[in-house]
């Protein structure tokens, strides 16, 4: 073996799946201790990568390190498969790993997604990647990050639950919106990313992993199968989700997520794309 | 459309074709920083600038203000919406807004792929790379079907509009504020007008990190609207008073919605942030700022610490004015702590005793 002989083995421009191999072990290995902790969140070594920071940097490097030769991929962002972000992600995927790409959430043996969880439920052997921009859930009452990985060590979520309680007794209820903290195996305080409450609801004892990633901030948390997952609330008083103004205008859907393009229109659609789809045309 | 672009692959190469810039090296996006940093729309004499500073963008910055210190100042008529021609609109907030959403110049598309130049595979950078053909009028649609370009500022209603009927904090109305480059800001509380100006000219690193630390405390961040266009600049006819445009402007601006309390109920507060230039991360940091500001967010957020901050001028002034000699200022502190030392060393045994 010369030097030559080693360059010539990597004469292609590009590893597969873009990440080098020391890159891939490391987040591998940060998602192997990250399952071991339900909800905690794990420190990686995160690489610059070529989708801007905060537009999927962390879900990218958890989907290109778990990649494989047969793996089908789904990309979404805010439930849809054509949004600009999600197709650029798509595109570096396939064309680096040489994979299969789809839209049907039933298809895809990894789901990297941006805001939503598929609609259409998930089988054990699919992995949800979430894209997550915040993972410390004390953040806002917590501003110290080492103050709150100590509370997170003692199980502390004491301020977190003084902020709910803070909102429920002067607005009537959690202002937050979408990221509403969730209580994993009944200990871990958690981001569920800004996930619709809808989307909140649905995360208790799934039969798949869910890995959220975040680059920028450089956090992997992990769910594993079957892993209890409790939004955090007063037992009196549960999590509501968002209600919309009427049903899907294409799939009349009145149980799904949906939101109105021009607000004010009356013009309410389904979020998640496939999953409506599905609907109309089964 | 922005949000879904299934069927407009063509508009995005397009666009990324568009944000490429000029194949000379024509430093375009450098030189609408420093434009917009100096607060003067000048970019022949900003890229000299920027040749005689070596590259170097604060003092590139510091010789077009210098430059324009002296130059007399006109007072402008505000620009008209129609007199706002735009090339770019977004909405993260909505997807279907009234005028419509057109990618126009998308930096955010192009490939972060380093090209190298004798290596043309590295070009087919995994599918983000710029792609189909350039069109000639520089307008360019994500929906495949429009035909027209995208509208001038009067065909496309303010997208935060759209949450009037919310509780949203709402600035006392005001008349402009005192140019910046005229008045000074250091007597504090400034005119909302004035701190716009004055993020209108902050330096882009200042601008972007204060963003980022204001985002902390904020729950979520949504950018309503971020527009950059041409505007058509135009000031009173000396003789006879009427508007004469005068020159042709780019500009960026942005609205962002972040959540605040209005009268102790959940509501929002809409930040404004405008820049000359296109510079999108510029506009969105200042609009950011001027929400976190109206909201009261204070700490590092204060109008003070904002507007200290921002100014790269002085910031950088302050730092680089440490190579100035210091020798008999210098000698005034060595001698007060010699004697302060000495007489803690008198104090030791006292303090010892008890």
């Amino acid at each position: 073996m010369t030097v030559a002989d080693l360059a010539r083995a990597h004469a292609q421009t590009m590893p597969y799946a873009y990440l080098d191999e020391r890159s891939k072990r490391e987040v591998r290995r940060a998602m192997l201790k990250a399952l071991a902790l339900p909800g905690r969140q794990v420190p990686f070594a995160s690489r610059e990568m070529p989708v801007a920071r905060g537009w999927g940097s962390g879900g990218l490097q958890v989907t290109l390190s778990m990649v494989g030769p047969g793996d089908v991929v789904k990309v979404i962002d805010q439930g849809d498969d054509g949004s600009l972000n999600a197709s650029s992600m798509r595109d570096l995927i396939a064309q680096t790993a040489a994979v299969e790409t789809t839209t049907r959430t039933r298809e895809a043996s990894i789901i990297q997604s941006r805001h939503r969880i598929p609609e259409i439920p998930l089988r054990a052997d699919q992995l949800l990647v979430l894209q997550m921009p915040h993972p410390e859930p004390l953040r806002r009452v917590v501003p110290d990050p080492a103050r709150a990985a100590a509370m997170h060590a003692e199980g502390d979520a004491t301020p977190a639950w003084v902020e709910l309680y803070d909102d429920t007794v002067r607005h009537g209820g959690s202002t937050g919106g979408a990221d509403h903290p969730i209580l994993v195996d009944g200990v871990s305080l958690a981001s569920p990313s800004p996930v619709p409450r809808f989307d909140v609801l649905t995360l208790d004892r799934r039969p798949h992993p869910v890995i959220l990633g975040a680059g920028r901030l450089a956090r992997i948390t992990a769910l594993p199968p079957w892993t209890s997952v409790q939004p955090l609330a007063f037992a009196d008083r549960p999590l509501r989700t968002e209600s919309a103004g009427g049903p899907c205008e294409r799939c009349d859907s009145a149980e799904s997520y949906r939101v109105e393009g021009n607000p004010g229109s009356g013009r309410w659609r389904c979020s998640d794309v496939d999953a409506c789809t599905d609907r109309r045309t089964t | 459309m922005y949000a879904t672009l299934i069927a407009s692959a063509r508009a995005v190469d397009a666009s990324r074709r568009l944000a490429g810039g000029a194949p000379d090296g024509s430093l375009g996006a450098l030189v609408d920083q420093v434009c917009a940093e100096a607060g003067v729309w000048a970019p022949g004499v900003a890229r000299s600038a920027i040749d005689q500073a070596n590259g170097d963008v604060h003092r590139a910055v510091t010789l077009l203000r210098v430059w324009a210190a002296t130059l007399p100042v006109l007072e402008s008529v505000p620009v008209a919406d129609e007199d706002r021609r735009l090339h770019r609109r977004i909405s993260s907030a909505f997807a279907d807004v009234p005028g419509g959403q057109w990618l126009g110049a998308a930096p955010q598309l192009l490939s972060r792929l380093l090209k190298w130049p004798d290596d043309p595979s590295s070009v087919a950078a995994a599918g983000m790379e710029p792609g189909g053909e350039p069109t000639a009028d520089g307008a360019f649609v994500a929906s495949a079907t429009a035909a027209a370009g995208p509208p001038t500022g009067a065909g496309a209603p303010r997208v935060a509009d759209l949450v009037d009927h919310l509780p949203v904090l709402r600035p006392t109305p005001e008349p402009d504020g005192p140019d910046p480059v005229l008045e000074p800001l250091t007597t504090q509380p400034i005119s909302r007008g004035a701190r716009l100006a004055a993020l209108a000219r902050g330096e882009t690193g200042a601008l972007v990190t204060l963003a980022n630390l204001g985002h902390a405390g904020q729950r979520e961040e949504v950018l309503a609207e971020a527009t950059t266009a041409t505007a058509t600049i135009r000031v009173g006819h000396p003789r006879t008073g009427r508007p004469v445009a005068v020159a042709e402007v780019d500009i960026s601006q942005a609205e962002t919605i972040a959540d605040t309390e209005v009268d102790g109920r959940p509501g929002f507060v809409i930040g404004f942030g405008a820049t000359i230039g296109r510079g999108e991360r510029r506009a969105i940091a200042a609009s950011i700022l001027d929400g976190a500001m109206q909201a009261g967010v204070g700490g590092v957020l204060s109008e003070s610490t904002v507007m200290a901050a921002i100014d790269g001028l002085a910031t950088g002034g302050f730092v680089e004015h440490l190579c100035l000699p210091h020798y008999a200022s210098f000698a005034s502190y060595v001698g007060q702590v010699a004697d302060g030392s000495d007489r803690s060393a008198n104090e030791e045994p006292a303090d010892d005793g008890r």
